[in-house]
């Protein structure tokens, strides 16, 4: 029993990593159809300034939550002019590879320098665990899944059930059609980039303690939340955060299962089965709902 | 016309996409409480003046006032707010809002106004029973009519000025476009509306408009009233070619 | 509506930058020697020159992919480090010759894209990314999980060279090895380009409908691009890892892929020699922040942001948008404009039928239909697009279709040429079914010409008919990429046909323009000009009089029925109304998907059923 406790524990709070990860890149490619490559820099942008402001000043946690929050919509902001702008002046279609890949560059090379190789490993916000089942649980872990899944479900509900959510969706669906009712869509463009920074760095913040998280390993993640936002299916977020579940569930089923070393191969592997077989992705309409 | 009395006032419009001038120079106007015509056949820049209108496309040359106010070169949202409430053509209700959803898209500019909102949901549903008994349900599941007469609730829900329609009577049978038509005559009749419509289909678009501008090749061919515009040999030779006008 | 017109703008690549490759060339040819002035650090400075030379042929590859057929590919480093672990692997536990194994890297590595390629056929743009992205994802796991073949994470040390007389060559040979495979890659890249297939990937990036209406199976003509760009990718993987004696997993990141974005689009997408170019601005710039430490990606981050906005379209992408190119181009005009007025040496009819192994529907007025359409029905969701449409086209004929908006016309000319897939009824060419794909439908004689031009905007005119020729040549690469006498011989054929075909319908005078130059009126004429060297039985046109001016009217109204009195049969889809009557032989009329009327074109503009259907109420 005490395995499968693990395995659940284990595919949960890094399935919500993932979600996570996933839902914010969605959130920029619905507004945009960017893929944003520096999406994994507020990931590590929220460890670090966790790990600077609890391990290194020894400030409270709720401080380092707000800074994290502040921080990151800052920098969501600066992001968005330094990707988004190259986009529209330039007239090659690639062009948004070369500006989010040069934003991650930069930020990359920013927390090197800030961090000088640290690892951004904070304390936990709460210390000890728990028994589930005569398993060992701890609170922190409970703690990241409790926190990501209240952020998924308030930004679902923040969609669907909020006028600006409606709008949200509709430039999504119809940016021109969506405008002539009032819809300012650089207001959302600006929005959505803001909101998936805050919602990836405090994923940063959350898994800090838990994870090994270097300053260099953002364009890592950015990858394994670009993966399960396609397995999910592109474009839906609900469907990233069930993407990124279904990967945290496999990896750890395979991790626990069959051998350490096998749990990138696996969800790879998925990955390239889902492109070729139902490329729409798991949980997503063949045109693109959302 | 009393310059002041008037809603919309186009002059000289020239729109261009890349090289190709798409609108060559239309004017037009639409006093307060008008409903106008624009007809003309498939590309004559119908279409594209309406988008110019609308703020969805930039023109290069001429202007629009809205009210007396300046509105060419102006984005999108920025012209709705100055009253503009557009009816596109293909009518792009947005599929996975339900039909509620979409009509309080339209209503997005008034979302703090709680009572005005209410107010005017309440009048849409009074308008049109059927989408009401529809309000949850997807709108991509509508049939065409439905969609047109949510396309056209949802453009009342921003409280326009002027209610622009761009091809309405496009891919819906008959009877469907009377019943249509019969809800914008409505409007005009009860609730003082203004309208600019764009149709193919001259003879409808004229039974129903108080004055029409008959545009070919981006100009404005000619213009007057509905009564001179039915019979006048001119709407047979844009549409057809010279060959055709007897 | 009328038309202004464009600017002038004539071949991309100008003498300039010839001068520069050349020199560039001596320069690397003569670096051996120069580096002496290193003294101790020679050696060093031959590498560094060595590796520059393998990361350009890489980027060469790269950019054949994505900047010439579209592409999007993130798996370049990892075909890299399946190159070098080939050759690795095969030189080292299988004791093979390094030649061998070189030549082992490249076939096993063209082998991995066209598998990539064949299960990928269905996926467009950024999912082609992502399949890249995650086949490059799996290539890292297996090189670093296969210890036992790859050495896991240690990488492959011991990688030998090739030997010459019995010795593994030096830093100064293996240069000049690589210098010759650099200039391979780049010429066997150039030629594919310039080649039919090359037009032919080439088109198909620019709107695979297009394409298909061609002839040229989209698929197939990804599948060569890719694996000839594979091919490349894995001979510059085996020489990295032989340059290096070495290779690891590390190789095949995202990291090193970003370097390579960067020198293509520093250089310029799809043009020759960017990838060149950008490599050169690349290594310079890699070289000075090499010792700034974690500065360095700094720097790179920002140069690269900077770039995109100064330089938005790379460097020769910048230049010759420039207008200094422009008063430099206008010199080099070209002379065929003085000929635009000779007497056309062969017929239209001749151009059209000459070694075509169709039966030449020669007499006059046949009423045997060349295409026949019964019954033909079509309903997306709920609405009845067409509702047994009867429908045919006569040789000889120019045919209108015509109907107010909405009414289905389109949606007929997608059925009748596979592009949109009927519910019922039949269509029949020459008592022949149609196939269902559109690219076979294309071969069989039916071609279409679409409302927006899609020309290949970075090609001159002359390019864009041949690559109208590509069904009747079919896909020639290896002939292509030697050169061969017989392919050379080809192409100076087909270049004379298509100059004949242009001159027959009085556009000679634009063969050697940039087609991105021409006017919207002049790529109208130029795009049917090139459907035609297809040599198509059927032509249908979809709106062509769309946004032309009066005197273009007029031009293309003189073509069409050059056309037609030379065999051709066509099916006008229109709505200018001037134009289709006074061309058509007979007419359909289209509303709500159904035949309302049909006949000469007097009987329909005296129809009261047809201007009902129009106006949308009984005429007064």
């Amino acid at each position: 029993m005490t395995t499968q406790v693990l395995i659940v524990s284990q595919a949960l709070y890094l399935g919500c990593v993932y979600a996570l990860l996933a839902l914010g890149l969605t959130i920029t490619y619905s507004a945009t159809r960017v893929v944003n490559f520096a999406q994994g820099e507020f990931f590590v942008l929220g460890a670090g300034v966790a790990y600077y402001l609890e391990a290194v000043r020894h400030q409270p946690a709720w401080v380092a939550v707000l800074a994290v929050v502040v921080v990151s919509m800052v920098l969501g902001v600066i992001t968005e002019r330094a990707i988004m702008l190259p986009i529209q002046r330039s007239g090659i279609h690639y062009a948004w590879i070369i500006s989010t890949l040069a934003v991650a560059l930069i930020l990359q090379s920013l927390y090197s320098k800030l961090f000088q190789g640290a690892l951004l490993r904070p304390p936990p916000l709460v210390e000890g665990s728990v028994r589930i089942v005569g398993a060992g649980v701890s609170y922190q872990i409970l703690l990241v899944i409790v926190c990501a899944i209240a952020i998924m479900v308030a930004y679902d509900q923040f969609l669907r059930r909020t006028a600006y959510g409606s709008a949200v969706r509709a430039t999504a669906h119809d940016p021109e059609t969506t405008a002539s009712f009032g819809v300012s869509i650089r207001g959302v463009i600006l929005t959505s980039f803001i909101v998936s920074g805050v919602i990836t760095a405090l994923a940063g913040l959350l898994v800090s303690s838990v994870l090994f998280i270097q300053p260099t390993v953002g364009l890592t993640y950015t990858t394994s939340g670009f993966v399960a936002m396609v397995i999910g299916g592109l474009g839906s977020s609900r469907g990233a955060i069930a993407g990124g579940l279904v990967v945290g569930l496999l990896n750890s089923l395979v991790v626990n299962l069959i051998g350490a070393n096998l749990g990138q191969i696996a969800i790879v592997c998925l990955l390239a089965i889902i492109l070729l077989i139902r490329p729409q992705g798991l949980f997503s309409q063949p045109a693109g709902e959302h | 016309m009393n310059e002041a009395a008037l809603l919309l006032d186009v002059k000289g419009l020239r729109v261009m996409f890349s090289q190709i001038i798409a609108v060559d120079d239309v004017s037009l106007n639409v006093a307060r409480g008008e409903i106008v015509a624009l007809l003309g056949p498939n590309g004559a820049g119908k279409t594209t003046t309406l988008r110019a209108i609308s703020g969805l496309v930039k023109s290069v040359k001429g202007t629009i006032y809205i009210d007396g106010v300046r509105a060419d070169q102006r984005s999108a949202p920025r012209v709705a707010r100055m009253g503009i409430g557009l009816v596109p053509e293909g009518r792009k209700v947005f599929p996975t809002h339900t039909v509620e959803e979409n009509l309080q898209l339209g209503g997005f500019m008034w979302r703090r106004q709680k009572t005005l909102y209410a107010e005017t949901l309440s009048s849409v549903w009074e308008l049109f029973p059927r989408l009401y008994e529809r309000r949850t349900q997807l709108a991509g599941s509508l049939s065409g009519g439905e969609a047109q007469m949510l396309a056209v609730g949802r453009a009342l829900m921003l409280r326009p000025r002027l209610l622009v329609l761009d091809e309405p009577s496009l891919g819906l049978a008959p009877k469907v476009v009377e019943e249509l038509f019969g809800f914008l005559r409505r409007l005009h009749s009860e609730r003082g509306l203004s309208i600019l419509l764009v149709e193919q289909a001259a003879t409808r678009a004229l039974e129903l408009a108080d004055r029409g501008y008959l545009i070919g090749e981006g100009r404005v061919i000619t213009a007057g009233s509905s009564e001179s515009l039915r019979n006048d040999p001119e709407v047979q030779r844009v549409y057809f070619g010279s060959s055709a006008s007897e | 509506m009328k038309i202004l017109n464009g600017r002038v703008r004539t071949q991309p690549l100008s003498v300039g930058l010839y001068g520069l490759a050349a020199v560039m060339l001596v320069a690397l040819i003569a670096w051996p020697e120069v580096a002496h002035i290193f003294g101790g650090q020679r050696d060093f400075y031959i590498g560094l020159v060595t590796g520059a030379l393998i990361t350009t042929m890489l980027t060469i590859s790269l950019n054949l992919a994505m900047g010439f057929a579209g592409l999007l590919s993130f798996i370049h480093t990892g075909l890299l480090a399946v190159g070098g672990y080939t050759v690795g692997v095969t030189a080292i536990k299988y004791g093979l010759s390094p030649w061998l194994s070189i030549l082992i890297a490249v076939v096993g590595v063209t082998f991995l894209c066209i598998v990539i390629s064949l299960i990928s056929v269905r996926a467009t743009n950024i999912y082609w990314g992502l399949i890249t992205l995650s086949f490059d994802l799996v290539i890292i796991q297996v090189a670093q999980q296969w210890s036992s073949i790859t050495g896991g994470f240690n990488g492959l040390p011991g990688v030998p060279r090739p030997s010459l007389n019995g010795v593994q060559l030096d830093d100064v040979e293996f240069f000049y090895l690589c210098l010759a495979a650099a200039m391979i890659t780049y010429i066997v890249t150039r030629n594919i380009v310039l080649s039919p297939s090359g037009r032919a990937f080439m088109a198909v990036r620019q709107s695979p409908e297009t394409a298909s209406s061609l002839g040229i199976n989209p698929a197939r003509a990804r599948l060569l691009a890719f694996a000839v760009s594979g091919a490349l990718a894995g001979l510059a993987g085996a020489l990295y890892a032989q340059n290096l004696n070495f290779i690891s997993a590390e190789v095949a990141n995202q990291g090193p892929q970003l370097a390579l974005f960067i020198a293509i689009f520093l250089g310029g997408f799809g043009t020759l020699l960017g990838p060149v170019l950008g490599m050169v601005v690349v290594t310079i710039v890699q070289n000075q922040i090499r010792g700034l430490g974690s500065n360095s990606l700094l720097i790179l981050g920002l140069f690269l942001l900077a770039s995109i906005l100064i330089l938005p379209r790379g460097i020769i992408g910048t230049w010759t948008s420039s207008r200094f190119f422009e008063r430099y181009q206008t010199r080099r005009r070209t002379r065929r404009s003085a000929d635009a007025d000779a007497k056309p040496a062969l017929t239209l009819e001749v151009l059209l039928r000459q070694g075509s192994d169709r039966i030449v529907i020669s007499t006059g007025t046949s009423d045997m239909p060349v295409l026949s359409a019964t019954g033909v029905s079509k309903a997306f969701g709920g609405v009845l697009a067409l509702q047994h449409v009867d429908f045919d086209l006569r040789p000889r004929e120019v045919h209108g279709l015509i109907g107010p908006n909405g009414a289905g016309k389109s949606t007929l000319g997608s059925c009748i040429t596979g592009y949109i897939q009927r519910d019922s009824g039949e269509v029949v060419l020459r008592g022949e079914k149609l196939p269902r794909s559109p690219h076979a439908v294309a071969l069989l004689g039916i071609t279409r010409v679409f409302q927006t031009p899609h020309l290949l905007d970075s090609s001159t005119v002359i390019e864009n008919i041949l690559t109208g020729m590509y069904s009747r040549t079919g896909s020639n690469w290896l002939t292509a990429i030697f050169r061969t006498p017989g392919y050379r011989v080809g192409e100076r054929e087909r270049r004379a046909e298509a100059l004949e075909l242009l001159r027959s319908v009085g556009l000679l005078g634009l063969a050697d323009r940039s087609a991105a130059s021409l006017s919207h009126g002049q790529k109208r004429l130029v795009e049917i000009v090139r459907a035609v060297a297809m040599r198509p039985d059927v032509l249908i046109l979809d709106e062509p009089a769309t946004g032309l001016a009066k005197a273009e009217l007029v031009q293309l109204d003189a073509m069409l029925r050059a056309l037609r009195d030379a065999g051709l049969s066509m099916l006008l889809i229109e709505h200018n109304m001037e134009f289709v009557m006074s061309l058509c032989d007979r007419i359909t009329v289209l509303s709500f998907g159904q035949v309302i009327a049909h006949g000469r074109p007097n009987e329909i503009a005296s129809s009261l059923v047809v201007r009902e259907a129009y106006l949308g109420g009984t005429a007064a």
